[in-house]
């Protein structure tokens, strides 16, 4: 009995062993955010398949560039965060409007029952990035860009990012809990959920976090649905619907790029 | 790396600059029963000393620990390891939690290290058997938790990290063996026979302890339980009801080894008499 656990215990260690070699050789491979490629660089991972073929020649009449952001199931928040804070730096008023509300987010958050010591840190990491990108700066736009995309290179600012959006996201499900418990499967409570599938690091995000999370920054994102479905064509969907959509994301089964509209 | 900072005034977020502020938080708010310090040549190696509450049956005991935390800190939960013998976790093995480094997916980076150890406690208090728990009586765990106070003097980290609870230590010791010198004898053999007696009381202690919910603290007990979102509770439960069984088997152990062997003696005879009927048949023939 003693011998059987132990190698049940081993068997464990494995796992996790091979885990962390998977996401090292990942994380060796592929950049957090990648540089701006052009959108038929899509082409050469489906080897002219044609259903893909069509659908990025579709997709490409509106798209000319893609960023693709590392796939480790944060994918969505570092996209979002990226794509947003990339619109926000050519838009002097927008910027100035988003970085007040990520001030009072804070207080707001804590209100809801995060805990203030943690959440302190996180919430600092994440306005310092936003005043390093703040479009005043004397270097001009381009300068700014490249910080931008320095940051969102560095694994402890781009990380204590999605954090901090994963909070924001977790605390708009739990304030509006009655609203969202509709969209969650299964008998999970809003509660379990937010511990579950939102909070913990490199957990997928579905359409719930994407709601959420665009509502309560009041950031439009528009989707490209690039997948084995019928039609030549990609379908798109806005969140929250109806809104102008200031973030373009591309989502292939299981992950998020950014794309640049023409 | 080395231009961000510059431009920013503030370094890059590390495990290390998180780990500075969680120390500082800790001396600041100190948490009940535990105390826990960062080896001082590297602050990703804690050090950590619970201390038995009462209604407990680690009562009296003290017991060391570390904590080893990733790189990748808070982004990933640290490994758990239990250095003094306590009757609930094995020694130098890591342990399982979901505040532990077997669950990834339920690591919450807005965990610090209080809220590790408060977790870790409630989770000590609770019997739900996970990986690298171990069953023990409520008697055993308190031979354990007397046995800790020698045993943590023996580790030299801990002696150098906790200067204040080994004095603590020292001058229980010396009181238990002033206490000792007087009657060691009769206390040792009495204690023996009232083994059943104190073992039931001790059991209803714990029992309060399940119920309570353990200590005041910011983990929600769901969270602190192993075993992520696959029922805890009724765990929790059902560890709390095969240990009471325990006791109870325990108890009747010895009535059922009297019967077990009565059972043998007369089964013994009946095949002797078998035998001897045979035989006296075999003859006559």
């Amino acid at each position: 009995m003693e011998s059987f656990k132990q190698t049940d215990g081993n068997r464990d260690e494995l796992i996790i062993q091979q885990q962390r070699d998977i996401e090292k050789e990942i994380s060796d491979t592929t950049p957090l955010v990648s540089e701006q490629l052009p959108l038929t660089c899509l082409w050469a991972e489906y080897n002219g398949d044609e259903i893909f073929t069509a659908k990025i020649q579709d997709l490409s009449k509106k798209y000319k560039f893609i960023r693709r952001t590392r796939p480790d199931g944060n994918c969505f928040f570092r996209a979002f965060a990226y794509s947003y804070l990339e619109y926000l730096i050519s838009n002097s008023s927008a910027y100035q409007e988003f970085r007040k509300l990520a001030e009072e987010s804070k207080e707001k958050l804590v209100q809801l029952g995060f805990p203030s010591f943690t959440l302190e840190d996180f919430h600092e990491t994440f306005m310092e990035v936003i005043k390093r990108v703040s479009p005043d700066n004397p270097g001009g736009l381009s300068q700014v860009q490249s910080e931008l995309h320095k940051i969102f290179n560095e694994q402890g600012y781009s990380d204590y990012v999605v954090v901090y959006l994963r909070l924001i996201t977790s605390g708009k499900l739990q304030e509006e809990a009655d609203f969202y418990q509709n969209f969650i499967e299964g008998d999970l409570t809003i509660e379990t959920f937010r511990h579950l599938e939102v909070e913990p690091m490199y957990k997928e995000s579905d359409h719930i976090h994407i709601i959420a999370l665009c509502t309560a920054l009041g950031a439009g994102v528009r989707v490209e649905y690039l997948d084995r479905g019928e039609g030549g064509t990609v379908k798109a969907h806005d969140f929250p619907e109806g809104t102008e959509p200031r973030i373009y994301l591309i989502y292939r089964p299981g992950h998020y790029d950014i794309l640049y509209p023409n | 790396m080395s231009s961000s900072s510059a431009s920013g005034g503030r370094k890059q977020p590390t495990a290390v600059s998180r780990m500075k502020q969680d120390y500082m938080r800790l001396k600041r708010d100190p948490l009940p029963y535990i105390t826990a310090e960062p080896l001082p040549n590297n602050i990703l190696e804690w050090h950590y000393c619970v201390k038995g509450p009462e209604d407990s049956p680690y009562y009296g005991g003290y017991y060391h620990g570390t904590l080893l935390f990733p790189r990748e800190f808070p982004f990933k939960p640290p490994s758990i390891y239990m250095l003094t013998p306590n009757g609930r976790f094995k020694t130098n093995t890591r342990l399982c939690l979901s505040i532990s480094d077997f669950h990834p997916d339920t690591w919450n980076p807005t965990w610090c290290v209080g809220t590790i150890l408060t977790g870790l406690l409630s989770f000590m208090l609770e019997s739900t058997p996970t990986l690298g728990s171990i069953e023990s009586s409520n008697y055993d765990k308190q031979v354990f938790a007397q046995k800790s106070l020698a045993f943590n003097l023996r580790n030299t980290n801990f002696c150098e990290l906790f200067p204040e609870v080994v004095d603590e230590i020292k001058l229980r010791l010396q009181g238990t063996q002033a206490a000792a010198a007087g009657g060691v004898a009769s206390t040792s053999s009495g204690a023996k026979r009232s083994n059943g007696l104190a073992n039931g009381a001790a059991l209803a202690a714990a029992d309060g302890n399940l119920a309570g919910g353990g200590l005041a603290n910011p983990l929600n007990a769901g969270d602190a339980i192993d075993g992520g979102a696959a029922g805890p509770s009724d765990l929790a439960g059902g560890g709390g009801a095969s240990a009471l069984q325990n006791s109870a088997r325990n108890s009747y152990l010895n009535w059922q080894s009297v019967y077990s062997n009565l059972v043998i003696i007369i089964c013994f005879a009946i095949f002797a008499l078998i035998v001897n009927y045979v035989i006296k048949n075999l003859n006559q023939e």
